[in-house]
């Protein structure tokens, strides 16, 4: 079939994102054929029940020689078939073996297998065999799973669990099972994952979807290929369509449709582990997602089910669950925002409306897109999801005249969402926004203690779609956005008398922090705040004045304030680190290597400043010496360590800067050493002595 | 008509007024009951009713207010069920601060979940239910009724489970037939239990009324030790058809042998494995430790627990088939793979849980939770652990070690004890060899060796964890500054007193601290105990040290040439009954030695001893982070 000109840029992969992170989009026409690339590997010929004595011979894999377990072959093969219900099902074929290396991987031989039982939509389980293979003497012994030890946990009313384990599983063994699923749900096909926890040779997915669906196909992670196919096939679908009438008998159809064929494998995978900063591992893991774009019927107009972001912002809004009681006029709400008082400024209306919501309303879910039930309802139980409460927010500014409007984003846990593409199902959380004289206010009211136009930290994942009729457009939500700035002062004085150290220390916490700390307090006193604080300083100190100021502001960042005192040094020697509690003691970077890019949560900004006045009749006798590092070329990131000696007063600041939250695995020497170098010089010390 | 109607509208009026007699007001609270409180219970009645050895219903009813947020957890309504249990009569009811009531849910609102995530399958499952509202504080109220076909377990009170939680009224009511032999044991209740018996019933009725919150204390004894708890145990009782008597524990044992009769009967080829086996000696040591060796290189641990399954073991042929099962099943193949290698072994019903006594000894009940494998000998009497794939013989782990069981003889039960390990069996024995850099840096040679308990640790990271994981756990588990780990190396000597020695290699950069012509080092490299207790004014509960230890550190540091001694750590020697400190150093020549001793001793130490105590562990905690200033030899 001749490729239509137009539709050729549809087949080069869309980078959605921006980098580093690599998930393409591509979406699957059956009126597209890819040629297939000389590159494409033919993969091994595995059969069930048949293995070699070197497969169960071999007791160690390049791949990866510390490995407990290697995955020989995962194996998963997708097809379509008509059902008794006018519809299709998704068969899923799954074929798994794995060599188990030691006793820690024992855990792989028991299988879960979870099945969706909802009614008239229940999955099932087919032709589950397995088997475990040992060497014994030279010899291949078979022990075949017994029916019986296949375990049924109704877990909860629709969802069940199908469980196993093989059995005479010993280190050496080679375990092995194939079973089938079959899923009424043929309009959303199950991810994909090439990579696991173990280390994998061949991970392999064959699909076949007939023409009636298009897909798009988002691939995550950087591993390449070693099969990356898609053809045009065709295939017989016999699709049974029941009567409405006992006496009438079912009507059968036979079609026979085009197919969009795939195969997609990748070899050598290495296994997945979860280092530090990292916002979520679903963002590196290679594997291929499936969403449902368009649905062809034969000789019908076709029904796109992602749209453009326009059309699709304008269904979202009408949609019962989401935005249809937003700009309607609700007579309730009305009289219900009239008991409220409002101020005539509409930024400090809607900061009243905002705080109003934010106390009186309990988030029982911080993951959806859609409401539990009417904004009525939401108002009298006080209490609903996330969207409950920022859309019913919304629904109020709207009422209170501010322009307002939702925007939806997924959180940091949830992974990335699309931002070019109008997947809600890659969303899960919803915010308002509310426009008051050109300005900007983004605002959720499902966290306790946050501030008016603040968003939690795990919002910050990119970017949040503004839902607007005609303009939804993108608002930009990067790590990179959040300004979190520390500054903390130290001023001591010595008592020449006494040698006695006292001073006093304030700082001015970033705004997370802040958030940290008020939920930590929670609706308690700060005395075991400040009793963590006592302890963490090396030495016996006394602390006193003590106070967080802003604790209650929620809109403001919170300075905290305290006094101390230090009992006299005993041989009239003072060591003093200028940093006390404020110094970076270990490495946050703790692992010599990184696989994936370090994401930090914020752009780093940490300033301190100390003074000391030294004692009548003591002298310096030394003070650590002033350096100024760069993380890089690029002037990407900066640490300052100035120091000096002003008659009887030393006066020091230490500045951490970092202009970016995201470095790459390739960075992460630089930033490790960097890092290193400001806990050598934050373990520097001051010494004064008694003057001769 | 009218009239019957107005009648029929009096008469419901009137039973709600009494329905809603119970007042959730929460200005009915006494203030000393809000003190330190995240909760209120209200009211907490439970009534059992136990009908005959195999039907038990309890009635319960419970009440809690929440008074701020770190009380929601407590909202919640959670129930464990299983096979031979059955919940009914379920709802829950929310009210807000005036009592008001707000909401209403029934049994179906409950959601169900099975409780499987430990086992390969069980039947135990749970329903549980969370009223959430914005305002507190607020109540929320549970009624619930459920029946058992069983009496091995009987229900137990324990009405304040931790600390923060106020009650204002609990009651305990147990019904019997007056024929019917009840027996309890009682801990830390303010009133005894007030007995009615009539010759139609015999009624045990238990009350706590207007009881504080209590505060939790560091390192104070475990809650049930502390709060008041009532046990119940039956006389004769009845599981799954099996019945017994569990006055004694030589009845307890009588009946668990019931469950254990006929399951020893192994395959033929596994019966020739064993012999050819343990053929080769008549050292009956020799031949558990080839047996249990055999045991743990053919199984693995899978659990399974359907009905009376959570007790009876699945036979010896099963797992000598499968190659798995679970604690009763693997202890049960064991029994019988020793038993055809001619020695007589026994199961052991334990509870696997650190620093508990296990049982009280006094009062048979079912307090266990695992099975493990004893055989008696003269002198000396070995423990097998057949959970584990790794364990030396004769050894068990800080859960099953210093505690009462019950072994199962041919008589029936019997209680035992598990091995002790003390102070000379927990052993921490490391030598430290550093060369400290000019540039502050420091490459470190250190040997340590593990003993009994204190090897429980290294032994898991040896067997659970792969190389990788190992130095990713190393590389986070020391506190230096920045640090690589470059060899790490393990051996041990299993038996019933494990030794684990561990070689470590490790560079570490920055470790001393250079200003100027000044060098400042911690000589303690690795071993830094002690910490900062909370100052507790009035210390209420005991002191509970659960083990007892030993370490001992050397360390040999090389500084670098041209630097004199400005400061030295102090000498510290500490003695008191829980324990022993001393820390001494000697520089010489350039070489700076650290010698450190810390012995710990189990025990149960009066309050009034915490504040010695707390300063004991605070010395220690300085003493060890002790910093040494050195100074540039100017000539």
């Amino acid at each position: 079939m001749l490729v239509p000109l137009q539709l050729i840029k549809f087949l080069l992969p869309l980078n959605i994102l921006n980098m580093p992170y690599k998930i393409l989009i591509v979406i699957l026409l059956t009126t597209i054929t890819y040629i297939v690339k000389a590159q494409d590997k033919e993969g091994p010929k595995i059969k069930f029940g048949k293995i070699t004595t070197e497969e169960l011979s071999k007791n160690s894999y390049e791949i990866d020689t510390a490995a407990e377990a290697v995955v020989l072959y995962d194996y998963c093969n997708v097809q379509y078939e008509g059902d008794q219900k006018a519809d299709f099902n998704v068969l899923y074929s799954y074929h798994m073996r794995i060599k188990i290396l030691n006793k820690n991987a024992f855990d792989l031989a028991t299988v879960s297998i979870p099945l969706s039982k909802y009614s008239q939509m229940e999955e099932k389980v087919k032709k589950l065999e397995a088997i475990t293979y040992n060497l014994e003497n030279g010899n291949i012994v078979e022990s075949k799973l017994d029916k019986s030890a296949i375990f049924k946990d109704k877990v909860e009313k629709n969802f069940e669990i199908h469980k196993f384990t093989l059995p005479n599983v010993k280190e050496g063994s080679v375990i092995e099972y194939v079973y089938t699923v079959i899923s009424p749900y043929s309009r959303s096909l199950k991810k994909w994952a090439f990579q696991g926890r173990n280390p994998t040779l061949w991970s392999e997915l064959n699909i076949s979807i007939p023409s009636i669906y298009d897909f798009l196909t988002i691939k995550y992670g950087t591993h390449p290929y070693s099969i990356n196919k898609t053809t045009i096939g065709q295939s017989h679908y016999n699709i049974t369509i029941p009567s409405d009438h006992a006496a009438i008998s079912n009507d059968h159809m036979n079609l026979r449709l085009n197919t969009y064929e795939a195969n997609w494998a990748m070899q050598n995978l290495p296994a997945i582990k979860l280092e530090n900063y990292t916002t979520n591992i679903k963002n590196h893991i290679a594997a291929i997602e499936f969403q449902l774009s368009t649905v062809r019927y034969p000789d019908q107009t076709p029904i796109p089910v992602i749209k453009p972001w326009t059309t699709a912002c304008e269904q979202l809004l009408k949609h019962e669950d989401f935005g249809a009681e937003l700009y309607q006029k609700n007579n309730w709400l009305k009289d219900e925002l009239a008991k409220m008082s409002l101020p005539e400024d509409p930024v400090e209306k809607a900061k009243k409306i905002f705080v109003y919501v934010r106390d009186n309303f309990i988030c029982n879910d911080n993951s959806s897109l859609f409401l539990s039930s009417s904004l009525k309802k939401i108002y009298q139980t006080k209490a609903g999801n996330v969207a409950d409460i920022n859309l019913l927010l919304t629904a109020m500014l709207v009422n209170a005249n501010i322009e307002a409007r939702p925007a939806i984003l997924s959180t940091k846990e949830n992974g990335k969402a699309f931002e070019t593409q109008a997947i809600f199902s890659k969303f899960n959380y919803v915010i308002a926004q509310a426009i008051i004289n050109d300005s900007n206010y983004l605002l959720d009211a499902s966290v306790k203690k946050i501030g008016f136009n603040k968003l939690p930290e795990k919002c910050y994942n990119g970017s949040a779609r503004s839902v607007d009729i005609g303009n939804p457009y993108l608002i930009p939500l990067s790590s990179e956005k959040i300004k979190e700035n520390k500054l903390t002062t130290v001023n001591i004085i010595a008592d020449s008398a006494t040698h006695e150290l006292s001073g006093q220390f304030t700082s001015q916490l970033g705004y997370y922090e802040s958030l940290n700390v008020r939920s930590e307090i929670g609706d308690g006193t700060t005395e075991k705040f400040f009793e963590k604080i006592k302890k963490s300083y090396a030495t016996d100190i006394d602390i006193t004045q003590k106070e967080i100021e802003h604790l209650k502001e929620y809109d403001e960042t919170a300075i905290v304030s305290y006094e101390f005192k230090f009992p006299p040094a005993n041989d009239g020697i003072i060591y003093l680190n200028p940093l006390f509690t404020e110094a970076y003691k270990t490495n946050p970077f703790k692992s010599a290597q990184r696989h994936y890019p370090v994401e930090m949560p914020y752009p780093v900004n940490e300033v301190f400043l100390f003074t000391l006045q030294i004692p009548e009749g003591y002298t310096v006798e030394e003070i650590p010496k002033s350096v100024r590092i760069k993380l890089n070329e690029d002037d990407e990131g900066m640490f300052e360590y100035i120091i000096q000696k002003k008659e009887q007063l030393i006066q020091m600041r230490s500045t951490i800067r970092l202009k970016k939250a995201t470095f790459m695995p390739e960075e992460y020497d630089t930033l490790r050493a960097f890092y290193a170098q400001i806990v050598k010089k934050h373990a520097e010390q001051i010494v004064i002595k008694p003057a001769k | 008509m009218q009239k019957a109607i107005v009648y029929l509208l009096i008469t419901a009026l009137l039973a709600s007024a009494t329905i809603n007699a119970q007042s959730y007001d929460v200005s009915l609270i006494p203030e000393s009951l809000k003190k330190n409180a995240d909760v209120v219970i209200r009211v907490y009645d439970t009534e059992v009713e136990i009908k005959s050895t195999s039907k038990v219903k309890v009635t319960t009813k419970k009440a809690v207010t929440v008074l701020n947020q770190n009380g929601q957890r407590y909202a919640a309504y959670i129930k464990e069920y299983s096979k031979f249990t059955s919940i009914d009569n379920l709802d829950g009811t929310l009210y807000d601060a005036t009592g008001k009531k707000i909401k209403s849910v029934k049994k179906k609102e409950f959601s169900d979940w099975s409780d499987n995530d430990q086992s390969l399958m069980s039947d135990s499952r749970y329903k549980t239910y969370r009223f959430s509202y914005p305002q507190y504080p607020y109540t929320v109220e549970y009624e619930d009724v459920v029946v058992t076909d069983y009496t091995f377990f009987l229900p137990e009170w324990q009405p304040i489970m931790r600390d923060k939680i106020a009650v204002q009224q609990s009651r305990f009511i147990v019904n019997t037939n007056p024929d019917y032999v009840l027996r309890y044991k009682e801990f830390n209740l303010p009133d005894a239990v007030k007995k009615t018996n009539t010759t139609k019933q015999n009624v045990y009725e238990w009350a706590i009324n207007n009881m504080p919150a209590v505060e939790y204390e560091e390192m104070q004894p475990a809650w049930d030790v502390v709060l008041p708890i009532v046990l119940l145990a039956p006389t004769k009782f009845e599981l799954d058809n099996y019945n017994g008597d569990m006055t004694t524990w030589k009845g307890f044992g009588s009946f668990m042998n019931q469950l254990y009769q006929g399951r020893d009967k192994l395959p033929e080829n596994i019966k020739q494995e064993i012999q050819q086996l343990t053929a080769n000696t008549n050292d009956v040591k020799e031949k558990i430790k080839q047996v249990y060796e055999y045991l743990q290189k053919n199984t693995r641990y899978i659990s399974v627990q359907l009905g009376v399954g959570g007790w009876q073991p699945y036979d010896a042929a099963y797992v000598a088939q499968k190659k798995y099962g679970d604690c009763k099943a693997l202890s049960n193949y064991a029994v019988s793979l020793l038993k055809e290698a001619g020695v007589k072994a026994h199961p052991v019903i334990i509870k696997s849980e650190p620093g508990e006594p296990g049982l009280y000894e006094d009062f048979p009940a079912a307090y266990f939770n695992h099975v493990v494998v004893c055989v008696p000998g003269v002198n000396d009497t070995t423990w097998l652990e057949c959970t584990s794939n790794t364990l030396g013989a004769g050894y068990m782990g800080i859960s099953t070690s210093n505690k009462k069981a019950v072994m199962l003889t041919d008589e029936g039960g019997m209680v035992v004890s598990t091995p002790h390990y003390g102070m000379n069996d927990n052993l921490q024995i490391r030598k430290i060899e550093a060369l400290v850099t000019a540039e502050g840096n420091v490459q470190i040679e250190c040997n340590t060796q593990y003993t009994g308990i204190q090897q429980d640790n290294v032994h898991g990271l040896m067997h659970g964890a792969n190389k990788e994981e190992q130095t990713k756990y190393l590389n986070n588990a020391i506190g230096l500054p920045t640090y690589d780990v470059l060899s790490h190396t393990y051996a041990e000597q299993k038996g019933r007193q494990p030794t684990v020695n561990e070689r470590l290699k490790l560079n570490a950069h920055n470790y001393a601290s250079i200003t100027g012509k000044r060098l400042f080092i911690t000589p303690n490299l690795l071993t830094k105990s002690g910490r900062k207790l909370s100052a507790e004014a009035q210390r209420k509960y005991d002191i509970d040290i659960s083990l007892s230890f030993r370490d001992i550190d050397t360390v040999q540091l090389t500084l670098p040439q041209g630097y004199v001694v400005e400061t030295m750590p102090k000498t510290i020697n500490l003695q008191e009954k829980w324990g022993k400190y001393s820390v001494t150093y000697t520089y010489n020549k350039g070489i700076l030695t650290m010698y450190r001793l810390e012995e710990r001793i189990a025990g149960i130490y009066p309050p009034a001893d915490y504040k010695a105590f707390a300063k004991y562990m605070e010395e220690i905690y300085k003493a060890d982070r002790a910093r040494m200033v050195l100074v540039k030899n100017n000539e």
